[in-house]
């Protein structure tokens, strides 16, 4: 079957994972380990909290061969230590399924595997539980990503310039938004895809329109951003899912896109360097917890989400997918090595924009619709 | 006549003979499933494009259709969707026809190895072959390599511009569509053919006219309703083409049905989804309705033989 909708960042992030696993590039341990840590994790401690009589959590992902090793890793565990039964439902919580769900009253979700600014869509239209942050705790989570209503940031990936070092003069090294427009001095195909997220702010930037300036974004700046994108999209191939772009980058069909760092730094291992990516301007989001309204489980799933915040299990999953970690903390226990890969490390932390999350949960509907129009017209 | 046919003329007579009662509860579950999950669903889409309200659609009784005028992103998509389905068509045709012109004309065991060819696409799932098609016309490729050897000179001497490019593009989905409609062009014509009586060929032979007169004015002529069976069969399948433009298009060549599909599941805009499906339905009727005039369209699809 071909996917049938976008996908979404975090059932790309498994599915990286699970080929990196196949094809012997990490350990089953480090995969088992690290589906863990995506929704919770065996590392979980739990705060003794009285559960009352709740006796199960539903967590909804997305699906997939990630399922059935969460059931194994990570469900059974914590069930263990808890006597809470966790099961999770791979259907996918898109935005229009957890809308669905609230409004026809049956709802049969705790957690749902979002991003930070589809919960504070859906968090604004009622459709989801507000977090407490008397359980969650606010100062285990980065900057910038603490002030969310509706959802608790789970992990970082950004959306970067990536290109193929082979494809230019050697020391001619893109850095940025401005190369990434600039077909003349770095030719070839771009790719970019064909969701809105991070592309205004690409876009904006790729005018030289400094860091700073891009937010708060307003009529004027959507419209300086897809007349920017009109430009590019004879030269552009628009990608959906994370195989797919990564598909991009082996065929060589393209030279530079904008893509999950995720699918950059996998492709970087699989080519030795030859492709690259800068976290320069880079658009930096977040995943996040939501609850929709009325779950079974009651406020003793939060509970659960506080067990994630865990920053030694926030660093299995960096190993495992690149995702970085939500919990700061984390940064300094990880290993040199890794440092490149970690959107989260404060380095890298320093040149990227982190998203405005607030923005999207606000205009997004509207303005995507605009951007697919744009691409498809 | 056999009592299956009379059971069957008799159905609508308002006589309800036991033999009828039992012909009625054998296709009552067929029926009923089609009632329940296909015209009810249906009649949901007919009704949503009138009564869910599109942000940019005025607010009144059929304001999502005012969105085909206003909306210059529909009109683009539907004149795209509308050159590369005549396109396919018209090329799936004339290939379609040499391939039934042959096939008619040959012997019954060269026959049935060509239909066999024809049909065995048929094993293959869509997605099989629009991947397959990525992997030959993708730059590096073995069907772009050799095209690039003709390609080269005529782009130095300025006959054509810029890199040759099969895929991620209308080009590539024309192909690909193509390649997907041929057995349903072959197959109707091929149909026509074998009842053209080809003793009216020798006939306009024996009274002087030449190979090609014969064929020009005796044949294809007799060809013809094959012809309209068939472009419309692929014209009207070529419309709600989804998962070739989707792979070998490149989210560039955007067709209706792969917007229709945007708007339900990614924007929720699902008064301008429903809007575009009813519209889409409502010119498949419409080409089918035309075609009836030239043809038996009841005959053409198999209702009656």
């Amino acid at each position: 079957m071909m996917k049938t909708r976008i996908q979404s960042f975090h059932e790309d992030t498994i599915e990286l994972a699970v080929e990196r696993y196949r094809s012997g590039k990490i350990s089953r341990r480090l995969l088992i380990a690290g589906l863990g840590a995506i929704g919770a994790t065996p590392l979980f401690v739990t705060s003794g909290r009285a559960q009352g009589d709740v006796r199960q959590i539903v967590m909804a992902n997305w699906g997939g061969d990630s399922s059935r090793a969460m059931e194994e890793t990570w469900c059974r565990p914590y069930t263990e230590a808890t006597g809470i039964e966790v099961i999770t439902d791979g259907s996918g919580p898109s935005l229009g399924q957890i809308r669905n769900m609230v409004e026809s009253g049956n709802v049969i979700w705790d957690v749902c595997d979002a991003n930070a600014g589809s919960s504070e869509a859906l968090g604004r239209a009622d459709y989801l539980e507000e977090v407490d942050y008397s359980v969650v705790d606010r100062e285990k989570l980065l900057e910038g990503f603490r002030g969310l209503r509706w959802g608790v940031s789970n992990y970082l990936y950004s959306f970067v310039p990536a290109f193929d070092r082979r494809a230019f003069d050697e020391g001619a090294t893109p850095n940025g938004w401005v190369d990434f427009w600039n077909i003349v001095d770095f030719p070839g195909m771009r790719a970019l895809r064909q969701e809105m997220d991070a592309h205004l702010e690409a876009a904006l930037m790729s005018t030289g329109m400094p860091i700073e300036d891009v937010y708060p974004l307003d009529r004027e700046k959507i419209e300086l951003a897809f007349s920017q994108i009109r430009k590019l999209r004879p030269h552009t191939i628009f990608w959906r899912t994370g195989a797919e772009s990564q598909q991009l980058m082996r065929n060589r069909e393209v030279t530079m896109g904008l893509f999950w760092n995720t699918r950059a730094a996998a492709m970087h291992q699989e080519t030795d360097g030859a492709w690259d990516w800068t976290w320069n301007q880079g658009i930096l989001y977040s995943g996040a917890w939501a609850v929709p309204r009325g779950n079974p489980a009651g406020p003793a799933v939060w509970d659960f989400v506080r067990s994630m915040q865990q920053p030694e299990s926030q660093l299995v999953l960096l190993e495992a997918f690149s995702n970085a970690p939500a919990n700061p903390a984390a940064a300094a226990l990880v290993p040199e090595e890794l440092k490149k890969f970690n959107a989260t490390d404060p380095d890298n932390v320093a040149v990227q924009l982190p998203v405005d999350w607030a923005w999207y949960g606000e205009n997004y509907a509207e303005v995507n619709a605009e951007y697919l129009d744009l691409i498809a017209e | 006549m056999t009592s299956a046919t009379v059971a069957r003329s008799g159905l609508f007579r308002g006589r309800l003979s036991p033999e009828h009662l039992a012909c009625w509860l054998l296709i009552a579950p067929a029926v009923g499933l089609l009632l329940l999950f296909y015209m009810a669903p249906l009649a949901q889409i007919l009704l949503l494009s009138v009564t869910e309200t599109d942000p940019r659609a005025p607010d009144v009784a059929f304001g999502n259709y005012s969105l085909l005028l206003s909306q210059p992103a529909l009109a683009t998509i539907i004149w795209r969707t509308l050159t590369i389905c005549l396109t396919t068509t018209a090329i799936a045709l004339v290939l379609g026809y040499a391939v039934a012109y042959v096939t008619s004309l040959s012997g019954r065991g060269q026959q049935s190895m060509i239909l066999l060819a024809v049909l065995m696409t048929f094993w293959l799932s869509v997605l099989i072959r629009s991947f397959a098609w990525l992997i030959l016309l993708r730059e590096g490729g073995e069907i772009h390599s050799i095209l690039s050897i003709f390609h080269r000179p005529l782009a130095e001497v300025g006959l054509v511009q810029g890199p040759l490019r099969l895929i991620r593009n209308e080009t590539g989905v024309i192909i690909g569509m193509v390649h997907y409609m041929l057995p349903y062009a072959i197959l109707p014509m091929l149909a026509n053919m074998r009842g053209i009586d080809l003793r009216a060929v020798m006939a306009a032979r024996s009274l002087g006219a030449s190979r090609g007169q014969a064929f020009t004015r005796v044949f294809l002529p007799l060809s013809t309703p094959g012809i309209v069976a068939s472009g419309v069969l692929v014209f009207v399948l070529t419309l709600g083409f989804f998962v070739t433009p989707a792979i070998l298009g490149g989210g560039r060549a955007v067709m209706l049905a792969e917007y229709i599909w945007f708007s339900t599941s990614q924007t929720l805009r699902w008064g301008l989804s429903t809007m575009l499906a009813t519209s889409l339905l409502v010119a498949v009727m419409a080409v089918l309705l035309l075609a009836s005039r030239f043809v038996d369209v009841q005959k053409m699809y198999g209702m009656k033989s």
